[in-house]
């Protein structure tokens, strides 16, 4: 953990470059080349319909995929069944799948945001305290017998003032200390950590506290086309902004003074991406619970298969995301015996395996 | 031809929050010509170099640009007419060296804008040549020595296309042949209109290319003041270099050329 914060404090180009170079020598020759870019972000795309259509088929209930696409786009089947199918597929399956991949979408571009903000490439979306203020507010509300259904609300409204204290605690002269981001995130989240463990255990009752375990360690199960909606708006958003940003983000990467040097008003573009980044992780956060790890390996994957060019990287970024969330909400509502797996812990246990196998396989490489 | 006055300081104290670093600079820097900046370490050159940049706001006083004042004109105006090069430059992003030169067309786009047009790609082009960095342009930035990619930055500064171009210690990591050719970049830029304002610690440098220096003095517990400015030939003068860097140095003339002269310290 320590030794996490030191290097996420470390704003040295160095750093960065390293850790690009490991993930360069482990896909060296799927990187190389800049010429086929369309292909590789069509495969992607791609992979994200096929990865879609399995996961609306699939479930308790499997509908066939004919069928599923014959229902999705307006055509009635002749099937007896056909209404029950129907419901589970646009009013379960559908937005829950949607949401999956709207809430990786978004935690993966803003990591990608923080992460350019921040020049390092282990910034997360949740160093900006998002994470823990909704967490925090989440358990508050369980405990305090607040309504299932605004859930969501509390958790967006808990991490934006978490945000809000972060980025308080970062301002200076002239704009953002990207360090001082980093320091005040790991500490509010630190506090905001100690004080869940605490109504965990001082609850007295033990659904309540099962109740805040169980959103802390993420899932989209129940969640309908409602939330959907607002995080759909967010998301978008938040995307089409930052991929008109993307050319200024290009420019930052040279530094806070040569990029002011070039005419870019550095601290209004710091508090815009901040601003778009807390926005999109909060909505996923609101939606989803806490999905960690996505916003941390999808901007790196996607930097590693699509190098030098932003606006490719921010979509790219976008699809893995997409990719990794879906896929692991697919697995989680249909692997467990019964009972969903959480989601969020699901995504860690397979995508921290695969992270440390893309590191390993790139030993001897300069670093 | 006319001596417009390009850049202005008026009384002017630079440092940081509100500390002053050096303080009672007022200097004007005519068109087409190089003001060199000279003093100790920490005398706080390139304290004020930033702030003409604007990259620090002025504890006092004002900053003129054809006439203009520096600190009410929008970033990208500003931009436009004054480039500043700092002593280390590097990309979190494994940007090439026409990548990164194409940046500096920043200010000329809309902020949204990834497209270089043709007159940004003529700057470009050009700004890439001066600095002869043609064999380099698809290099990594992260790949090449130090001394490249200072060139790689100065190109950077070209492409903007600036009236003043403002240089911290340019010549810091070049070998000596591209300390000779920036050198007489600089007299090029010189003779096409550029104003030049540039930290250098070689004083040989100064005397070859600028044609007024403008030097600090470090002041024990209070900010820096100018020590004397003017034409080199007329300042570069021992007893004022002493003054200067605290330091016994010798003064060689050139007997083939009265006006040059070469500044040794001797050990």
């Amino acid at each position: 953990m320590i030794n996490t914060i030191t290097r996420a404090v470390r704003r040295d180009n160095v750093e960065f470059n390293g850790v690009g170079q490991i993930l360069k020598g482990a896909m060296t020759s799927a990187a190389d080349s800049r010429t086929n870019i369309t292909l590789r972000l069509a495969i992607l795309a791609g992979v994200l319909l096929a990865g879609f259509l399995t996961s609306v088929c699939i479930g308790d209930v499997f509908i066939e995929p004919i069928k599923a696409l014959t229902l999705l786009t307006g055509g009635s089947t002749n099937s007896a069944t056909a209404p029950g199918i129907a419901d589970i597929l646009t009013q379960i399956r559908l937005p829950r799948t949607l949401i999956a991949t709207t809430v990786g979408a978004a935690l993966a571009v803003s990591g990608y945001i923080l992460q350019a903000l921040s020049r390092n490439p282990l910034a997360d979306p949740y160093l900006t305290g998002v994470s823990s203020g909704a967490g925090l507010a989440v358990a508050i509300a369980i405990i305090i017998g607040v309504d299932f259904n605004l859930m969501p609300v509390s958790a967006f409204a808990g991490g934006l003032l978490a945000a809000l204290l972060v980025a308080q605690m970062a301002r200076r002269a002239g704009g953002l200390s990207v360090t001082r981001l980093i320091l005040a995130g790991v500490a509010i989240s630190a506090v905001c950590g100690s004080l869940i463990t605490l109504l965990i255990t001082q609850s007295g009752s033990a659904s309540q506290s099962q109740g805040i375990i169980f959103w802390l360690a993420g899932g989209i199960a129940g969640r309908g086309w409602n939330d959907l909606t607002t995080l759909l708006i967010y998301t978008v958003g938040g995307i089409i902004a930052t991929l008109f940003l993307s050319k200024q983000i290009r420019v930052l990467s040279l530094g806070d003074e040569t990029a002011q040097a070039l005419g870019v008003d550095v601290s209004r573009l710091q508090w815009l991406l901040l601003a778009a980044a807390v926005l999109m992780c909060g909505a996923a956060v609101a939606a989803s619970g806490l999905v960690a790890f996505v916003g941390l390996i999808a901007p790196n994957l996607a930097r590693l298969l699509f190098v030098r060019d932003e606006r490719v990287e921010i979509v790219a970024s976008a699809l893995i995301g997409a990719v990794l969330v879906m896929l692991s909400d697919m697995a989680a509502r249909t692997l467990g015996q019964g009972q969903e797996l959480p989601l969020g812990t699901l995504l860690s246990l397979a995508g921290g395996p695969f992270f440390l196998y893309l590191i390993s396989t790139s030993k001897g490489q300069e670093v | 031809m006319p001596d417009t006055i390009a850049l202005q300081l008026d009384n002017l104290s630079a440092g940081f929050a509100c500390r002053a670093v050096v303080e009672d600079v007022s200097i004007s820097v005519s068109k087409g010509t190089v003001m060199g900046i000279a003093g100790a370490n920490g005398a706080g050159k390139s304290t004020l170099l930033k702030t003409i940049a604007r990259l620090i706001p002025p504890v006092k006083g004002k900053i003129f640009i054809d006439g203009s004042e520096l600190c009410t004109m929008p970033l990208p105006e500003l931009a436009q007419k004054i480039a500043y090069v700092a002593q280390d430059i590097s990309s979190s992003r494994d940007l090439t060296v026409e990548e990164m030169v194409a940046l500096g067309r920043n200010p000329h786009q809309k902020w949204w804008q990834w497209r270089s047009e043709g007159k940004d790609k003529a700057a470009i082009e050009q700004a890439i040549k001066a600095t002869e960095l043609l064999d380099l342009r698809q290099k990594a930035i992260a790949e090449i020595s130090g001394g490249e990619r200072q060139r790689a930055a100065i190109a950077m500064s070209l492409a903007q296309e600036p009236a003043i171009l403002l240089l911290d210690e340019p010549t810091a990591h070049l070998d000596f042949k591209h300390q000779k050719s920036l050198l007489q970049l600089l007299l090029r830029l010189k003779s096409e209109g550029m104003t030049v304002v540039t930290c250098l610690h070689d004083l040989n440098f100064i005397a070859q290319v600028c044609d007024q220096v403008l030097c600090l003095k470090k002041n024990s517990g209070a900010p820096s003041t100018p020590l004397f400015a003017g034409p080199p030939r007329d300042v570069l003068t021992a007893e004022n270099l002493q003054s200067a860097f605290d330091t016994e140095l010798k003064i060689i003339r050139d007997s083939s050329d009265s006006q040059s002269s070469s500044i040794y310290f001797g050990l």
